[in-house]
């Protein structure tokens, strides 16, 4: 016989008896606990979720001078390092709000209107939509060799097909752009914001056609980022959705302007309330003044 | 004839004795590496952040109530994000404690030995998950599911990096525990079963409290670690613009924003040499000290443990008995204030009255019911706390599994990515990954096992080792991030190498050299002392000994570790963020240019390109298998190693 | 002698660690109130043996135990016996001296405390009681809320005595208690070992031949696993029946 160490069946099932009443009690206990710590308890949506980038991002300058007129944002503004960032948030979380460049407004987001004009490329080129800026490519000194051409490139006609592409306004008045014979080989690096990025992406793609032996890297990071990279020479063009600052002035940058980019303001698909806003009221939503959506539906 | 052998003698020897001096000042060069560096990132820290602190003040630098850098005026105060970063660390230790030392007494105590082989490497390999993959897994996953069960505005909150941080934290804490508890002489366990104790009483009264300082060293540990921790929470956290403290200062779901996330947003758009930059320098300057005086805590614990244990256990120092229960009592009146003031925060009085009503009722229950009974329980909970554990790994395992194997594809491995990611593969990453990891083991093997055989086989213990040591720990210590911003001020400004292979990879070498150098120290003292002797008994000189007789048994102790470094250089993104990665297709072809590297790749697509999903699972699969086979092979390689080692 | 004297008996028990044999068919019947000595070459299951008396191989993973051992003629390894009951009645002392890292008194207490028993009076009383016991008390009355680790190792091993006789149970196991000792610490515990008899069982495991006939009553003589004799330890010293016994106590070998 081989005997095995075990306890009484009846002890047994009064026992599991005991443990499932003191599971019972513990997890009673862990919920009431945890749903006391639930504070903001609300309809699904309702409160504003206030979305923006971070401080050190073209999109969010521009949106605090123009917009703010330099007062300070809420500080229940949720920062996100990237427009596609802010973009994903607002579509996952119903009460959200958030500003991006035209480009990253898809179906997954609404865009409102802004003093009663629709977000889009006509209404900017225009000049009729209220939230838009120009887009930079800066570069340490004139621009020359492969520098030159690709900027050259994309404020070709060819180039402003990429940008109308990709959701953004183009430049007027463009002409073509021709190789003419010219060949360049190395290596060319674009870095910096991630407003830009889209275009200079698609850009370099078609570049690199015309140029089979250059090489281009483009790389996000954000304005800053890019402008830094450009003035230590790590970088022949630094992308840019605001101008210099004046940290950033002195250092022999050379600023030119690609495109122009409305700002979408977009909240999720799911909000009910409004379909537009006015500059004044957007405002207030960002200081933080309206926190609920019905209070702009009424 | 006599002058002729002697000659003969005296040359070779000679020879050889510049030879071993030559070896010995070469160890003892990459031993103080660790050293070096660990001053070099406190001195270019210090020297970046010195201007803000100059200009602010440091005291107004730390308690300054808002952080807005680019306002007018900016506003440099670290106070919200310091607070933040200790709240998010503290709710992950509500969470990881418990679960973490109840695993831990689970596998070393009352796990079945083939159950014990399934779950202990299980809970090894949650380690191994890079901290970007629970970014993202936290992300789409949990900051979703908490948004909709608790029906919040958004889910993105001091909650949910608590909930990852802890989850992450929990492989250190379970680890390092499980080995204090195994190391319970079972002399003790005997000795109070022998005299009628249950089990449960034997864990608890014998096991567990002997086991205290290296179970606290285990939760310092997990501290640290949480504390450092950037990418996930900066992907979950939500960070309120100016830094918020909680308000209530309870409220799990309020947005915050911690030291790394802050470091993490920031640092790559700042405009170099700003106030700004140098204020994010004083954070990460803030955040080294935090964990290493948190790591040093950890280190002079485990210190002591191990004098403990090598002097015997004979003077072991006891609080006198009336004393040692004194401060028991006002301990736990303590917490138990602290518990009531909490709750009436929280929730007000009439669900504290009833909360407190119902621990009394289950106090005095617990003292009726059978000691039996209690023990079924304790173990109950404690086989909970595991299935938890286990279930949150299968929770993260399967979502990544089931969204990422549809994207792969050879295409998917063997191409570049196109339309920013969302299309194509992901081949430049691995490649860029594949380079910067064999970049950073190459320059951390080297340094590290000389350091480790320059500790153990070149000096005895001393005031030299214990320096060495304590730098090797405070680097190990030194949260990622932190060595990111060091690569970025040192490599790519001050040495002008630019967003480069080569900063990346020193950055990551520095990252993974204690690691090594722990390692590989510990292969060697499992090299019995009994064949040094023999070897030098036949005439060899040392670096022989060690070459010939020292390094062959050790090394699969040392490729162990070795491993375990590129494991981890390989999921790390904090470092390479503003050293080395640039999201492109770009293969370099040079040190000097940049890469891409699979979990930026995964970083940017997660949180900077919307409609990538499919391929951000991918991406996060192919990291995943990636780092876990590492770890994996490390895993078999040390269970291998030890059973052979039984000499 | 019928089986009903004997206070704890083994019926053919057989014991494997694994596929490795370490008790085979041990048949043996232990007499209150006397001290048992076993002997026996180094690895040949003394230990095993001793441990199964009060379940402590239950802790062993790999442990298989067929047969049976009775202890007032309950089987202890029946379904339906409870180890934790088991081991409050046969207590046990280590090779090793091993108080626990707590302070002399807590050791002590220790035994009553995990069953239930908090209050201090009656705690302080069992305390003094095994001290004295053990006679120890005298030597560390002054110092009991000292650390246990301070005391020298044959104050330890009596305070692990004491540890034992706290729970007051029937029977002391005893697995080589003076192997760790120096001859005076060693001359203590037999002393309090005879002293012992009065009230308890005592079993203890010795490679001391000379201990075991100084002290012990019966003496058992094992073998690679078997039980080779068992008798008075006068008659196994003088005049052992088995050839075995005879080369082992003569010290032909072992
Ligand atoms: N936990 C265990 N696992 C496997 N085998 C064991 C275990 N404990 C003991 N053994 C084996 O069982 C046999 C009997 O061991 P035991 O310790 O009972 O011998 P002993 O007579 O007490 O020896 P000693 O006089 O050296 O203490 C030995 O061969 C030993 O190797
Ligand atoms: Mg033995």
């Amino acid at each position: 016989m081989i005997l095995v160490i075990q306890i009484n069946q009846q002890k047994e099932k009064r026992q599991l008896g005991m443990l499932v009443i003191s599971l019972a009690v513990i997890i009673i206990l862990g919920t009431s606990l945890f749903s006391g710590c639930v504070q903001q308890q609300g309809q699904q949506g309702e409160s504003i979720v206030l979305i923006g980038r971070d401080s050190t991002s073209g999109t969010r300058e521009f949106f605090w001078t123009f917009v703010m007129g330099k007062a300070n944002f809420s500080a229940s503004l949720l920062e996100k390092n990237s427009n596609g960032a802010v973009q994903q948030t607002v579509s996952q979380t119903p009460g959200a709000i958030g500003y991006v460049g035209l480009g990253y407004v898809d179906s997954t987001v609404k865009a409102l209107k802004i003093n009663n004009i629709t977000a889009n490329v006509q209404n900017v080129l225009a000049g009729t939509y209220p939230i838009s800026r120009d887009l930079y490519m800066f570069t340490k000194g004139n621009a020359t060799g492969a520098t030159k051409e690709f900027i050259l490139y994309i404020q070709s006609t060819e180039g402003q097909a990429i940008v109308t592409q990709e959701g953004y306004v183009p430049l007027q008045n463009t002409s073509h752009y021709n190789t003419s014979g010219k060949t360049l080989s190395g290596t060319l690096t674009v870095s910096g914001s991630t407003t830009v990025l889209p275009i200079t992406d698609k850009a370099a793609t078609a570049f690199k056609v015309l140029y089979p032996d250059l090489t281009v890297t483009v790389t996000g990071g954000g304005s800053g980022a890019g402008i830094s990279a450009v003035s230590q020479g790590t970088a022949d063009i630094g992308m840019s959705s605001r101008d210099l600052q004046s940290s950033e002035q002195g250092k022999g940058l050379v600023k030119h302007v690609i495109a122009k980019d409305g700002i979408a303001i977009i909240v999720n698909p799911q909000n009910t309330y409004v379909t537009g806003l006015t500059l004044a009221q957007l405002k207030s939503i960002y200081l933080g003044e309206i926190t609920n959506w019905k209070d702009l539906s009424k | 004839m006599v002058r002729i052998m002697m000659g003969k003698i005296h040359l070779p020897w000679k020879g050889s004795k510049i030879k071993e001096k030559g070896m010995k000042t070469l160890f003892f060069l990459s031993a103080i590496s660790a050293i070096i560096v660990i001053f070099s990132i406190i001195f270019f820290l210090f020297r970046d952040a010195y201007p803000i602190f100059q200009k602010k003040g440091i005291v107004d630098f730390l308690i300054g109530m808002r952080w807005y850098p680019t306002g007018q005026p900016p506003l440099y105060g670290a106070f919200p994000l310091i607070v933040d970063t200790l709240l998010v660390t503290l709710g992950a230790m509500l969470i990881a404690i418990p679960l973490s030392i109840g695993s831990a007494i689970f596998i070393s105590e009352i796990a079945t030995p083939r159950i014990k082989a399934i779950i202990k490497p299980a809970i090894e390999l949650l380690a191994g998950i890079p901290s970007v993959v629970f970014g993202f897994f936290g992300l789409i996953v949990l900051t979703t599911w908490l948004q909709i069960t608790f029906d919040v505005p958004t889910g993105e909150s001091w909650l949910a990096g608590s909930i990852l941080l802890g989850v992450m934290a929990i492989p250190t804490i379970t680890s390092v525990a499980e080995d204090a508890i195994s190391a319970v002489p079972r002399e003790y366990k005997e000795g109070s079963l022998a005299i009628g104790a249950t089990r449960w009483q034997t864990i608890s009264k014998i096991v567990v409290p002997s086991a205290m300082s290296g179970i606290t060293a285990a939760i310092i540990l997990g501290i640290g670690r949480a504390i450092g921790e950037t990418m996930a929470v900066m992907m979950v956290c939500g960070n309120p613009t100016y830094g918020l403290i909680p308000n209530p200062i309870t409220n799990v779901f309020a947005p915050i924003k911690t030291l790394t996330a802050t470091l993490g947003i920031e640092m790559g758009e700042v405009a170099t040499g700003s106030d700004h930059y140098s204020a994010l320098f004083g954070l990460a300057l803030i955040l080294l000290i935090i964990t290493l005086i948190v790591n040093i805590l950890a280190t002079i614990i485990l210190g002591r443990l191990k004098e403990r244990q090598r002097s015997g256990s004979k003077k072991q120092p006891i609080i006198s008995f009336e004393l040692g229960r004194k401060i028991k009592l006002s301990f736990y009146l303590f917490i138990g204030i602290i518990i009531v003031i909490i709750l009436l925060m929280a929730v007000g009085i009439f669900p504290t009255v009833g909360i407190l009503a119902l621990i009394a009722v289950i106090y005095y229950a617990m003292k009726k019911i059978s000691i039996k009974i209690k023990q079924k329980i304790a173990f109950s909970m404690i086989s909970l706390t595991i299935i938890i554990v286990i279930i949150f790994l299968g929770i993260i395992l399967a979502y990544i599994v089931t969204n990422g194997v549809g994207a792969l594809s050879w295409e998917f491995i063997a191409t570049g990515p196109s339309n920013l990611g969302r299309s194509g593969g992901i081949f430049p990453a691995i490649i860029g990954t594949l380079y910067l990891v064999a970049g950073a083991i190459a320059i951390s093997l080297p340094l590290g096992v000389g350091a480790a055989i320059f500790l153990h086989e070149y000096t005895r213990e001393g005031i030299v080792t214990k320096i060495i040591r304590a730098g090797a720990d405070l680097l190990n210590g030194t949260p990622s991030i932190v060595f990111g911003l060091f690569g970025f001020a040192f490599f790519v400004l001050y040495l002008k190498f630019g967003f480069s292979l080569l900063a990346g990879q020193i950055t990551l070498a520095f990252m993974i050299l204690p690691t090594i150098i722990r390692t590989t120290e510990e292969a060697l003292k499992s090299v019995p002392q009994s064949l040094r002797e023999g070897s030098y008994a036949l005439g060899a000189t040392k670096w022989q000994t060690i070459r010939k007789v020292v390094l062959p048994p050790a090394a699969p102790g040392i490729l162990t570790g070795a491993i375990l470094g590129i494991g981890r250089a390989a999921g790390e993104t904090a470092p390479i963020l503003f050293t080395a990665v640039v999201f492109s297709d770009f293969i370099p072809s040079s040190v000097l240019q940049p890469v891409n590297a699979l979990p930026y790749h995964l970083f940017t697509l997660a949180t900077s390109i919307p409609g990538s999903k499919q391929n951000q699972a991918g991406t996060a699969l192919v990291l995943l298998l990636l780092v876990i086979g590492i770890y994996l092979i490390a895993i078999l390689l040390r269970n291998r190693f030890r059973k052979k080692m039984k000499w | 002698m019928t089986s009903n004297d004997k206070l704890i008996r083994t019926e053919n028990l057989n014991l494997w660690y694994g596929e490795k044999q370490a008790l085979y068919d041990i048949t043996l019947g232990i007499i209150p109130n006397k001290i048992t000595a076993l002997i026996g070459p180094s690895g040949c299951g003394k230990s095993t043996l001793i441990r199964c008396f009060n379940r402590m191989n239950d802790v062993i993973d790999k442990c298989k135990i067929t047969g049976k051992i009775f202890f007032h003629e309950h089987d202890i390894y029946e379904p339906d016996a409870d180890a934790v009951e088991v081991r409050k009645k046969i207590g046990m002392v280590f090779q090793k001296p091993n108080p626990f890292p707590k302070t002399i008194y807590e050791n002590v207490a220790y035994g009553s405390r995990v069953q239930g028993i908090t209050n201090k009076s009656s705690l302080d009383d069992v305390v003094e009681k095994s001290l004295k016991n053990a006679a120890l008390w005298d030597e560390v009355k002054d110092r009991l809320h000292e650390s246990a680790m301070g005391l020298s190792g044959g104050q330890q091993q009596r305070l692990c005595i004491a540890r034992s006789l706290s729970i007051e149970p029937e029977v002391i196991l005893m697995d080589e208690p003076c192997s760790a000792l120096d001859p005076i610490a060693t001359a203590k515990i037999e002393d309090l070992m005879t002293g012992l008899k009065k009230k308890y069982t005592v079993i203890i495991v010795t490679h001391n031949m000379q201990q075991a006939a100084r002290v012990s009553d019966y003496t058992a003589y094992m073998y690679l696993g078997k039980m080779i004799e068992f008798g008075e330890t006068d008659q196994i010293f003088e005049n052992p029946k088995e050839e075995l016994t005879e080369n082992y106590i003569t010290g032909r070998f072992g």
